[in-house]
């Protein structure tokens, strides 16, 4: 089922599939490279992705990066934003946002680390 | 230059075998109709390496990605470890898009090197390129903090708070390459001619 609000976005290089798989959990796969002309698109995603799990009261929502071959910085910068999106919400409506890695794509495990970091309450990796 | 971010590319490469292409030329290489950029004389511009490989190319920022796999498979070449490739990638991408973005006439020169040493690679990233003294001031900012910045990871964690309030880009590219490449970042301004360059020494099996 779709998250309201929440589209399939296909660039030339940054695909992403989101959807609700239970009543209070969702999963957002991403696919191809996130670079500089994918920024703006990534960056309205998230936003409405956070509004989206926010009305439909999703606890947690997997974020599948495993096919997700690169991710620039400005990206990552989209990512950081929407933690921060989360962390500004109060603690009984906040979500944790479960990343799915690919262990052979080591930046995934350096950049994941460090969106950790940022914020250890709200996010695991797991491979 | 042809149609609006038409991309011009000159190749130079020594020590090294690219796919099906062979690329046999130690300097040189011609300017593709447009003039070049000073070649490498400044006090950074010492080099040491068994394989390299320079581009001179008009980019855009959509062209950085095709160069960061190019160079991917240079690294592949010489290199072979996955873990270090990717660090390296990913340095190669950011400091190619803060080219890009800072170029004051779309010219950017990048060079990729790296010298074998006993148990070890030592890789070596330039990118040279010509800015307006806005942009270069910017550059110099992000570079003196992040030099004076004692703990990379850190750093790059104060880095992300702010871009979370930033509109004018991320402001990660750099702290990224320290702290997630595991490369220091220095730079040298000749006039209006700014070269970045991120160099560390990566053990064989990944360690730095």
């Amino acid at each position: 089922m779709s998250i309201e609000g929440v589209p399939n976005v296909a660039t030339e290089g940054l695909r992403s599939e989101a959807s609700l798989d239970s009543a209070d959990t969702a999963l957002v796969r991403f696919l191809g490279t996130a670079e500089s002309e994918a920024m703006p698109v990534l960056s309205d995603l998230l936003k409405k992705l956070h509004a989206g799990l926010l009305s439909s009261k999703v606890r947690e929502v997997t974020v599948d990066l495993r096919d997700l071959e690169f991710m620039n910085s400005s990206c990552f910068k989209a990512f950081v934003t929407w933690v921060g999106f989360v962390e500004e919400v109060p603690a009984e409506q906040q979500y944790t946002i479960r990343f799915l890695s690919d262990p052979k794509k080591h930046w995934q495990e350096r950049s994941l680390g460090a969106l950790t970091c940022f914020a250890t309450h709200l996010i695991r990796v797991e491979n | 230059m042809g149609a609006a971010g038409a991309a011009i590319w000159t190749v130079t490469a020594c020590g090294l075998r690219l796919g099906a292409h062979t690329l046999n030329a130690c300097g040189g290489g011609t300017d593709g109709g447009r003039r070049l950029l000073p070649t490498w004389a400044g006090e950074m511009d010492h080099f040491e390496e068994d394989a390299y490989v320079e581009l001179n190319f008009s980019p855009n920022v959509r062209l950085v990605g095709t160069v960061r796999r190019f160079v991917s498979e240079f690294y592949a070449q010489v290199i072979g470890d996955g873990e270090i490739i990717s660090r390296l990638a990913v340095a190669t991408h950011e400091l190619l898009e803060n080219a890009v973005r800072y170029s004051l006439d779309g010219n950017t020169t990048a060079r990729v090197s790296v010298k074998n040493e006993p148990g070890a690679f030592l890789v070596t990233i330039d990118t040279k390129n010509r800015a307006a003294e806005e942009k270069i001031g910017t550059v110099r900012k992000a570079l003196d903090d992040l030099a004076k910045a004692e703990d990379a990871e850190k750093y790059y964690q104060t880095l992300m708070r702010a871009s979370a309030k930033r509109t004018d880009g991320s402001g990660l590219g750099f702290g990224r390459v320290r702290a997630e490449s595991g490369m220091p970042v220095t730079y040298e301004v000749v006039d209006d001619v700014i070269h970045v360059r991120a160099r560390a020494r990566f053990e064989a099996g990944g360690k730095r």
